[in-house]
């Protein structure tokens, strides 16, 4: 996977360019970018291990669940409920759109396994090729969603001369 | 306000215990249903892999000894040996203890031994990095979602900053919703 900012990145440029063209409410954009983060509560594994929820739970566990549509698809829904009941739809699919660019950007990295892992799970085990563009730990992904943002955040706010902000005319 | 919250406790319920039951199936029929073996456990546990079965792992890497790089197993403790005899030198040369690897190959029943065919090495420098950047990513996150949206207290939910306090004006969630 990429780095969390670079993912985080990518989601405002994404949410930027959707209000720009009206379909996303400015104010939505940081929820894409939340979404974003999401897939990444797998690595809690790092933390607290399969094994030690198994010892707590009594149940069999992988925090790889996480990083899986179900398990997107669940915590969204978690978080949506933080919103009031207008909303919490909207604010379920802005994160699983953030969470899914998420998934899309980790299906480009190298992996010495030839394949993408079973992203689509419970719908599916498949496994596409992997395109193996970049390794995790690349800088040049985050070099590139970090000027993509930094255009689109300078266009929203009015710091490009004779252009006038998206923000400030809301 | 009651109701509401006492229903959406009931939803967290039900959200956390179906997170739970998919989390306890991935991890059951996870093996049967990938072509290789994609965890430690599966390699060097209770119930090893038999002759020939692939495996594909990330391991951090504990020692090297020329063509044999051996990986921590948090699990078992017991050592995972990747044997790189198959590839190229120069790319072994490059592997250090707290390196994290992407080891593919196939592996020695019983020996919890690999024998790599395709190796991704990612050093313990940048992987030091990556959480650090990752890191800002999660905090960026927060801090953009705050600086748009507030608690309501009253509401027991997030409201935008913008917006009156709850129950004063219902019209803004309602164009809210049909605007994303």
């Amino acid at each position: 996977m990429v780095d969390l900012l670079a993912h985080v990145l990518v989601a405002y440029v994404t949410g930027t360019l959707l209000a720009w063209r009206g379909r996303l409410r400015s104010a939505s954009v940081p929820i894409l970018m939340v979404g974003a983060v999401l897939p990444d509560l797998a690595k809690l594994g790092t933390v607290v291990s399969p094994g030690r929820v198994e010892a707590l739970l009594g149940l069999p566990f992988e925090w790889l669940v996480f990083h899986r549509l179900g398990g997107i698809a669940l915590v969204a829904g978690l978080g949506a409920l933080l919103f009031a009941p207008g909303r919490r739809r909207a604010a379920w699919l802005l994160l699983v759109a953030g969470a899914g660019e998420h998934l899309v950007l980790d299906a480009f990295v190298i992996r010495a396994g030839g394949f993408v892992p079973p992203y689509l799970y419970p719908l599916t085990w498949w496994q596409p090729p992997a395109v193996g563009l970049y390794v995790s730990s690349d800088l040049w992904p985050l070099v590139v969603a970090a000027a993509l943002a930094t255009g689109a955040w300078a266009l929203t706010t009015g710091r490009v001369p004779g252009v006038p902000g998206a923000e400030r005319e809301r | 306000m009651r109701r509401d919250a006492a229903i959406r406790l009931a939803l967290a319920l039900v959200l956390v215990g179906a997170l739970v039951g998919l989390a306890a199936h991935y991890d059951v029929h996870r093996r049967s249903n990938t072509a290789v073996l994609t965890s430690v456990d599966a390699v060097v546990g209770p119930d090893p892999p038999g002759p020939g079965d692939e495996a594909y792992l990330w391991l951090t890497v504990a020692s090297v000894d020329g063509d044999r790089v051996t990986a921590r197993t948090p699990k078992s403790g017991s050592p995972l040996v990747v044997d790189a005899t198959d590839l190229d030198p120069r790319l072994v040369e490059t592997v250090d203890p707290g390196d994290v690897i992407q080891a593919y190959g196939v592996v020695a029943a019983g020996e919890r031994e690999l024998a790599a065919t395709r190796l991704v090495v990612h050093e313990r420098g940048n992987r030091r990095r990556m959480y650090v950047v990752s890191a800002l990513g999660g905090l960026l996150a927060a801090g953009a979602f705050l600086r748009r949206w507030r608690p309501d207290a009253g509401a027991l939910a997030f409201v935008p900053r913008a917006e009156r306090p709850s129950g004063t004006d219902g019209s803004d969630s309602k164009e809210d919703e049909r605007s994303g």
